[in-house]
């Protein structure tokens, strides 16, 4: 059996540990806490959600959420080995934390590193066209800045299609750098 | 950072005074909500311990044993011990003015376990009595 790694890393309420509950075949590893201060949601990850899901009868791919908060970067350490991919989650509504973004791009080093990067953006169901470019914009200048070649796609972590979407984005790009 | 100041009470800077003054082989403590944040943290000028890095470490730590605990042993964890040849860390978790926290321990090699582990769960039971 051959094992891959796919990191997912964001900020607060982006939908980590939703997706890996959406994609994992496995009864997924939680690490959540009752959070002290209002993030608009009861509770929070402190250490990894861990997944798994078959991507072949060969082939099986570790789903690794971390959490994008600095002060967690030693979680960053322990899931940045031999990744298969790197998803970056961000959360629309808010103004994105880009001086974070920007400490992840430079922790995961993709471009150095040679790992597929994918940027999705969630909670976008009401999200205006102009909104969504803007945020875009924003995102890609990030990823120019730092070298990345990387798809910026919407999602929704609750939806098994739109999660697997990601998957097959992965595949195809990882395929195609082969 | 926490949007919140949590109150450092006498009560708990006399319980981490009596600790250090009982055993001079703790070389560190420190209490933090479950969620990640320090609420008080003390360290011998030996050990170089980020207060918010720890408080990370220590909510992780006690959550991944949570989990281990309830989906392996279907029970509650109740102490988690990190052994090195430097000496141990304990965390335990605990409540402090109604939030859930985790209070963690570092003591030397010459503080045998046992009592680095009485200590700890001492301490956590004289916080979770501290009233607001």
């Amino acid at each position: 059996m051959e094992y891959r790694k796919l990191a997912i890393v964001g900020e607060v309420g982006a939908g980590k540990t939703q997706l890996v509950k959406t994609l994992s075949e496995i009864s997924p590893l939680e690490t959540e806490a009752e959070s002290t201060i209002d993030i608009g949601k009861k509770y929070t990850t402190v250490g990894i959600d861990y997944g798994r899901i078959s991507l072949s009868s060969d082939t099986a791919l570790g789903l690794y959420g971390v959490p994008g908060q600095s002060r967690y970067s030693f979680l960053w350490n322990f899931v940045n080995t031999s990744l298969w991919g790197l998803l970056i989650l961000l959360k629309y509504g808010e103004t994105p934390d880009y001086d974070n973004l920007d400490e992840l791009l430079t922790f995961f080093a993709p471009h150095e590193q040679r790992t597929t990067c994918v940027v999705a953006v969630t909670h976008c169901e009401d999200a205006g066209d102009g909104g969504m470019t803007a945020l875009n914009s924003e995102i890609q200048a990030l990823l120019e800045h730092h070298k990345i070649v990387a798809p910026i796609i919407q999602i929704d972590p609750r939806d098994k299609n739109s999660a697997m979407s990601i998957l097959h984005i992965f595949n195809a790009i990882n395929q195609y750098a082969a | 950072m926490s949007d919140k100041t949590i109150p450092v009470k006498p009560e708990l800077l006399d319980e981490i005074k009596r600790l250090c003054e009982e055993n001079r082989e703790i070389a560190l403590i420190s209490l933090c909500t479950t969620d990640g944040f320090s609420i008080k943290s003390f360290a011998t000028r030996e050990l170089s311990a980020e207060a918010d890095k720890l408080a990370a470490m220590s909510s992780t730590i006690s959550a991944l044993s949570e989990s281990a605990a309830q989906q392996v042993l279907k029970g509650e964890f109740n102490v988690t011990i990190v052994e090195s040849g430097e000496g141990n860390m304990l965390f335990v978790r605990t409540s402090y003015l109604g939030l859930p926290c985790v209070v963690t321990v570092a003591a030397r090699v010459n503080l045998s376990l046992a009592k680095a582990r009485f200590a700890t769960k001492r301490m956590a039971e004289v916080i979770q009595k501290i009233e607001a």
